[in-house]
């Protein structure tokens, strides 16, 4: 038997009154992955996330943490788990180094230097002896990872940890997820509603809207779905020229045109080069031309019609 | 067995955790600093009227009594405002869903809170005590209780007695702190737990539901009477174990504490007790903690 996946998420539904926010949703996250979950905001992604920890009951469906029922086996299912929901959450009138080890103590006890080497890993040691409440909101986020990654979890929860930082906050939680990842040894559920910000460091990632599931799959399989978009860069008083060329020979329309840029879909990489050979042998120099992978953001565009709630 | 096992070391962890963040927190520190200031204070004050006043406590426990008696009542407003807010803490901290993601229960979170009033009861009272006698002692000596030289009660009879009462009396007053603990498990904000749990206390105190005679306890021309927080004047429930061990100071040995007024104050405690817990172990099970 294969061992079970950190989580499988069956036909989750959940309604608050008469705000349908999580409607059917099924996910699961294979061991060793780092799984995007994205949306929009009011997407559903932390009630989703609530139900999947068992702070909030669903309506209908299960929830399954490395096989265990979240509501059935509480205890076994959650001590897999390192989680932060919708924002970090701490004592303001304790230090970060107490806060971590009362927390800790939940479940049997933390050695203060695995306290003092989570926070020296978000780059928190140095303010270790001071009290929460004077944190900005970066390293509040910061110490909440490390509550998080505190009891060196199998499954770490994270719930849009880059909310309210900078962008230079966002590279760092963004790299030390990277390192997380490169460690193989924890599963990471990230959820964000910067679509652009997560793809980069994400092996699958889960596209929500209104609460249900738009897509789903590898970052390939979403971003590669519609291979055979390229761009091709030439003179900027060439354009018209070489659309010309490309209807003449190829009897492809470009699908956008500005001034020295034309989007074009050819069939695979030997059309891609077949186009570059004909352009200079018509006596138009080729300044670039690559087959264009899509944003996430556009993926989201594309999947809802919708540009807004995206940033 | 195993699971039961389980619960009980889950609540220690958290009644643990309790500790250790309440022991750091100003508003707690503040209102048992408070209750200490008030037991010194008012105990150096009622030595000081007894002496102008020319009556003399027969002994330092005597003395030690008379000054809990008055003092419990006062000081328990404040530790009730404290246990107010020991569900509020977490809910407003938002620190409940951090808690709650951990390998603990909803009911051993409540079950935890019970405990830590039930802890914070016992050392508000402890410290009346510890003051109470630690003056008796200083202003009239405690040895063995006598009379014309004869020896009535030893010493460590007299105080066992009263670590009877103490006992007694801190299940009164756990009723009480049941329903902070109810209020609070109910309440986001702390100012909001504490407002409501201030009115319930004072409502429910005047209509005589709450147990302990919440008032002041004040003597004149001998005759000692009760100065009701409330101005309803409704029959009160006196604070019947101190009630007593009134005349052992005297003399008179106490028989048997299995009487009917604290077999009635048991029994009306504990349907208090039941109460509350039912009432806000719907409320932790129901509610939804994220705001
Ligand atoms: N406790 C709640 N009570 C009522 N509505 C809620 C509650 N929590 C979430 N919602 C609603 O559910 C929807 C999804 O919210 P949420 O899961 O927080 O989205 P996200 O985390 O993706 O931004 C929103 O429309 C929100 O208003
Ligand atoms: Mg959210």
């Amino acid at each position: 038997m294969s061992p079970a996946p950190p989580v499988v998420a069956e036909h989750l539904k959940k309604r608050f009154g008469s705000v349908s926010a999580v409607e059917d949703l099924s996910l699961t996250v294979e061991e060793g992955k780092v799984y995007g979950f994205l949306g929009p905001n009011g997407a559903g992604k932390t009630t989703t996330i609530r139900m999947l920890l068992g702070l909030i009951a669903p309506d209908g469906g299960s929830v399954r943490i490395f096989g265990h029922d979240i509501r059935r086996d509480f205890k076994l299912a959650i001590r897999c788990v390192g989680a932060m929901v919708e924002g970090p959450a701490f004592y303001p009138f304790l230090t970060a180094h107490k806060n971590l080890q009362l927390f800790g103590r939940l479940s049997g006890g933390v050695p203060a230097a695995r306290v003092d080497e989570i926070l020296d890993r978000v780059g928190l040691l140095r303010r270790a002896g001071q009290k929460v409440g004077g944190f900005s909101q970066g390293m509040r986020q910061r110490l909440g990872i490390a509550l998080a990654m505190l009891e060196k979890p199998r499954l770490l929860v994270l719930d849009e940890p880059t909310n309210g930082l900078d962008p230079q906050g966002t590279r760092e939680i963004r790299e030390l997820l990277r390192q997380i990842r490169d460690e193989g040894e924890t599963t990471v559920l990230v959820s964000s509603h910067l679509l652009g910000e997560m793809e980069r460091i994400c092996d699958r990632v889960a596209v929500i809207s209104q609460g249900r599931m738009l897509r789903e799959g590898s970052l390939d399989e979403l971003l590669g779905a519609d291979d055979g978009v390229v761009e091709l860069v030439v003179e900027p008083d060439r354009t018209s020229a070489a659309a010309e060329v490309l209807t003449r020979r190829f009897q492809i329309e470009p699908r956008r045109i500005r001034r020295g840029h034309l989007e074009l879909i050819v069939d695979g990489r030997a059309g891609a080069s077949e186009v570059n050979r004909v352009l200079v042998e018509e006596g138009l120099a080729v300044h670039g031309l690559h087959s264009r992978r899509r944003s996430l953001e556009q993926v989201f565009v594309e999947l809802t019609g919708e540009v807004s709630d995206i940033q | 067995m195993t699971t039961l096992l389980g619960f009980v070391r889950t609540v220690a962890r958290l009644v643990r955790a309790d500790v250790t963040k309440l022991s750091r927190y100003w508003v707690v520190v503040s209102g048992f600093v408070a209750i200490a200031i008030l037991a010194v204070s008012g105990m150096m004050i009622f030595y000081r009227i007894e002496q102008t006043a020319n009556v003399t406590a027969d002994s330092g426990y005597d003395f030690a009594l008379s000054v809990v008696n008055r003092l419990v009542d006062v000081s328990m407003p404040i530790v009730y405002v404290l246990v107010c807010i020991l569900f509020a803490i977490d809910v407003s901290n938002s620190t409940v869903k951090c808690i709650l993601t951990r390998p603990v229960t909803r009911m051993e979170l409540l079950v935890s809170k019970y405990v830590t009033a039930l802890g914070m009861v016992t050392l508000n009272v402890a410290l009346l005590w510890a003051v109470a006698l630690s003056g008796g002692a200083a202003y009239y000596g405690l040895g063995d209780l006598t009379e014309n030289g004869y020896v009535i009660f030893s010493g460590g009879y007299v105080l066992g007695q009263f670590a009877l009462g103490t006992f007694f009396l801190i299940l009164g007053f756990a009723s009480v702190a049941a329903m902070g603990v109810a209020v609070s498990a109910f309440s986001s904000t702390m100012g909001g737990a504490i407002i409501i749990g201030l009115i319930f206390f004072f409502v429910l105190g005047a209509i005589s539901v709450i147990p302990a005679s919440l008032g002041l306890t004040v003597s004149s021309g001998g005759e000692s009477f009760l100065l009701s927080f409330s101005s309803l004047s409704l029959p009160k429930q006196p604070l019947v174990p101190l009630g007593v061990l009134d005349d052992l100071t005297t003399g008179v040995a106490i028989e048997s504490w299995w009487i009917p007024p604290i077999q009635r104050m048991l029994v009306v405690c504990g349907c208090h007790l039941a109460l509350f817990f039912t009432i806000s172990a719907i409320g932790v099970r129901k509610r939804d903690f994220t705001l």
